[in-house]
């Protein structure tokens, strides 16, 4: 027979047989763990090339005939396919299911909470890696043994878990024991309870969650301590402090405001708003205020406002309202702190009331010394115009005597009164009504300085004092006396009083010179405390004897009344002036040295 | 001023009225000289009422005005006369001892022609008077119309 | 002709494709499972054909079947291969 063209496809199955066979072999010794699967691929390999050598054989056209060979290897090579596919599936199953074993066992033991398993007695039967962790103990220490041992409340934890085991008590929701580690250190931990079953539903053991609390028992207890602390702070504190949601719902408060707005505890104060305690427009207030703040998030320092307490008492108090935010800076609500300012509101009220009361005391006494002084003078006119009449009369009967011969003895008579006695009473009478006169005068100055209104502007002291002593110029020339003006520090003040005053003092320093010098008057500045300027106004006069010093400021006091002329209003009309400008006069000065006179001023 | 002209003295002191009065007429005025003791008898005679003497129609008159009256004081009654369109033409000097400012602008505000503060040095006051009595010698009054 | 034996094979090929095709899921975790189905279903096809070259078209159904032999063949080395090959441990 000729070789059939199929055979050379033969050979290539063969071809291929033999080197799978090889790569067969070659695996077979350095592989450990395949060795059904080698088996029997190598089975189904070698019977394929057995199978393949026998069709070579017969369409080679080589006479050997291997038929049953042929035959049996034929049938043998489904039965390896299958042998091969059941092998690798086997094995498949094998390694799903060490896989699940071992990620079972991965999840059981690396669990980040402690497991344990608890048979009918209470014995551990089974616990993780994370349990044995938390206690130091290995697992030899810890299975067969009861698990209450390792609890600090033994006999309650032995009571709770056979009953559990007994259908006593369900397993009910978690609770905390502490725990013993072998290092004999405790642990708060948290149990939670399930129970296991067989199939027919009795309870054959307990299964157990452990998880360590004893970090979060720290931070409860941290937590604890701080809110202690700070209701303590907030309790102690005087001023009404509190916190309102945005629906301005009181979310936390303290004992001063609980106690202001009639609750006994501030918890009574959770949860309602303004409108349960305080009347509708106070409450309408308080609302508008804290919804602006929370709303344009700005906070309301400092505002003043009425509030009513407990016992109906109108009140005052000074708010601030801050906008509470989250993190993220989301408004939450608000915080306020309240203070009760009715003392002071009731002392600035007062003091206002006194100051109205001073106020119009003053004008009252101003108008009555306008008045008094003015109605004075009235009569004045009176005195002096009729003791003029008088005189006149006098003049009359004077020259009607003289055309008239009289008798020489009614003459004498009338003529002493008529020449002498009423002339000289005519004249006190006279001078008397000028003193009043002139005594009045300064007193209606003297009460219009302090209506006038003060017009207060920065003033340059050489301009003024140069006017002063222009207009003083004929004076201080008849006094036969030199005035020296320094450069001056520019003052605070109305020109015109302040030209009053140094016309004042100059004009003191002329009257009082001395006679056996020269006069030489020397103005100057001194040195002062910040905000105030000293003007001083030296002159080389008579000077001023200690007790005098004081005397001479006041009203209608003069030192020389006999030999100098003026109403003793200079210096008090000076002094005055000053008050109104907050300065302040004083003098220093020696008897037969010369006097100073400071002045001070506020500067610019 | 003519010498039926009559000269209106308003003032409660009687001693300033006489010492007015005998100024005056030493100084050579010798027109009537009136006297009326207070604001209300000023206004009566002026604005006829009442019971007191009362003016007469086309007179000339001028009004010396003291401040300082009872009842109803001087700047009241100038107010009252100036308001009034006819009386506003007599002439009115202001003859009190107030030499407060204020009074003094507020009186010419409300239209005085002059303010003369009484001086109470006694040459002063004769002089001061003496000069009225001149300058009423040359001023010219208008006649005050029909009694109303 | 049908040979008995040829047919033999065939219902055995079908019962281990049943197999195969129900724990196709399986399988698939098997390295390169794709090459060693394929070898298997190039088998199965040259059962076939041995079968069907009793009953007409003799000549081209041989060759196919010899073809098929080859391939399956061929797919079964490189997958022994892939699998069994240098330094392979686990699978």
């Amino acid at each position: 027979m000729h070789p059939h063209p199929a055979v050379i496809l033969d050979i290539v199955t063969f071809l291929a047989c033999l080197s799978a066979l090889i790569i067969l072999y070659k695996s077979s010794r350095c592989a450990t763990q395949r060795g059904a699967q080698l088996l029997f691929t190598g089975l189904l390999v070698f019977t394929l090339l057995c199978y393949s050598f026998c069709l070579i054989i017969e369409w080679s056209g080589v006479t050997l005939r291997l038929d049953t060979l042929e035959n049996l290897t034929g049938a043998l090579v489904p039965m390896c396919w299958a042998f091969v596919f059941y092998a690798f599936h086997k094995s498949i199953s094998e390694q799903s299911l060490r896989e699940s074993e071992a990620r079972f066992y991965e999840l059981f033991d690396e669990a980040p909470i402690g497991y344990h398993e608890l048979d009918t007695k209470g014995r551990i039967t089974r616990v993780n890696q994370t349990e044995l962790k938390m206690l130091g103990y290995t697992d030899e220490e810890m299975l067969g043994r009861p698990v209450w041992e390792f609890v600090i409340e033994e006999e309650t934890s032995r009571q709770a878990v056979l009953d559990k085991l007994s259908g006593a008590i369900p397993p009910g929701q978690s609770f905390e024991r502490t725990i013993r580690q072998k290092n004999g250190n405790t642990l708060a931990v948290l149990i939670e309870d399930r129970f296991l079953h067989d199939d027919a539903g009795n309870i054959i053991g307990i299964r157990s969650t452990i998880q360590n609390i004893s970090k979060r028992k720290q931070t409860e207890e941290t937590l604890a301590k701080e809110h202690n602390l700070l209701r303590t702070l907030i309790d102690n504190m005087p001023d009404n402090i509190f916190v309102k949601d945005t629906e301005s719902r009181f979310v936390l408060c303290n004992i001063a405001i609980a106690r202001s707005m009639g609750a006994a505890t501030p918890d009574e104060l959770l949860g309602k708003t303004d409108f349960d305690f305080y009347p509708k427009e106070l409450a309408e207030r308080y609302y508008a205020d804290s919804q602006k703040v929370m709303q344009s998030g700005e906070s309301l320092v400092g505002q003043e406002e009425p509030a009513i307490d407990a016992a109906g008492n109108r009140k005052w108090y000074s708010t601030t309202k801050v906008p509470l935010r989250y993190e993220n800076g989301k408004i939450v609500g608000l915080v306020g702190i309240s203070r009760d300012i009715t003392e002071r509101k009731q002392a600035e009220y007062d003091r206002e009331q006194l100051m109205e009361t001073l106020a119009s005391k003053n004008k009252e006494f101003e108008s009555i010394l306008y008045v008094t002084s003015h109605d004075l003078r009235a009569p004045l006119v009176n005195i002096q115009g009729f003791s003029h009449e008088l005189s006149l009369s006098c003049e009359q009967v004077r020259s009607a005597i003289a055309d008239k011969k009289m008798a020489k003895n009614i003459d004498k008579k009338v003529g002493n009164a008529l020449n002498k006695d009423i002339p000289e009473a005519l004249g006190f009478i006279t001078n008397s009504a000028s003193r009043m006169e002139s005594l009045l005068s300064g007193l209606l100055r003297l009460s219009r300085l302090g209506t006038a209104a003060l017009r207060i502007e920065p003033l340059d002291m050489k301009t003024i004092l140069a006017d002063v002593t222009r207009s003083m110029e004929y004076q201080i020339k008849q006094a036969g006396a030199t005035v020296r003006i320094e450069s001056l520090p520019s003052c605070l003040g109305d020109a015109s009083q302040i030209n009053q005053v140094f016309t004042n003092i100059l004009n003191n320093a002329l009257k009082y010179l001395d006679d056996t010098r020269p006069g030489m008057i020397h103005i100057y500045a001194k040195k002062a405390k910040i905000g105030q300027n000293v003007y001083c106004v030296e002159d080389n006069g008579v000077g001023i004897a200690p007790e005098h010093q004081d005397k001479i400021f006041e009203i209608f006091y003069r030192l020389e009344p006999d030999k100098k002329s003026g109403e003793g209003l200079g210096l008090t009309i000076v002094k005055h002036i000053l008050e109104r400008h907050n300065g302040r006069i004083w003098v220093e000065s020696e008897p037969g040295v010369g006097s100073k006179f400071f002045v001070s001023l506020p500067s610019i | 001023m003519n010498k039926e002209g009559v000269i209106l003295i308003a003032e409660d002191d009687e001693g300033h009225f006489e010492l007015i009065k005998r100024t005056l007429q030493r100084a050579g005025v010798c027109n009537e000289i009136l006297r009326l003791a207070d604001g209300q008898e000023t206004l009566d005679f002026l604005f006829i009422k009442g019971d007191g003497p009362k003016r007469e129609s086309n007179k000339e008159y001028l009004l010396l005005l003291d401040i300082r009256m009872p009842k109803i004081g001087g700047v009241e009654v100038l107010e009252k006369i100036k308001q009034d369109p006819e009386l506003k033409k007599i002439p009115v000097i202001m003859l009190t001892t107030t030499d407060d400012p204020i009074t003094i602008e507020h009186c010419h505000g409300l239209g005085c022609s002059v303010y003369i503060v009484k001086p109470v040095e006694y040459e002063d006051f004769t002089d001061a008077v003496r000069k009225i009595g001149l300058f009423l010698s040359v001023v010219e009054i208008p006649q005050i119309s029909g009694v109303r | 002709m049908i040979h008995e034996n040829e047919v033999v094979m065939l219902l055995l090929g079908v019962g281990v494709l049943i197999f195969i095709l129900t724990s196709r899921l399986r399988l698939k975790q098997l390295p390169s499972s794709n090459i060693i189905t394929a070898a298997f279903y190039v088998a199965f096809a040259s059962w076939v054909l041995t079968v069907l070259e009793g009953l007409f078209w003799e000549g081209l159904l041989n060759y196919l079947e010899h073809i098929c032999y080859a391939v399956s063949s061929i797919l079964l080395a490189c997958w022994c291969w892939k699998v069994f090959g240098s330094k392979k441990e686990a699978m």
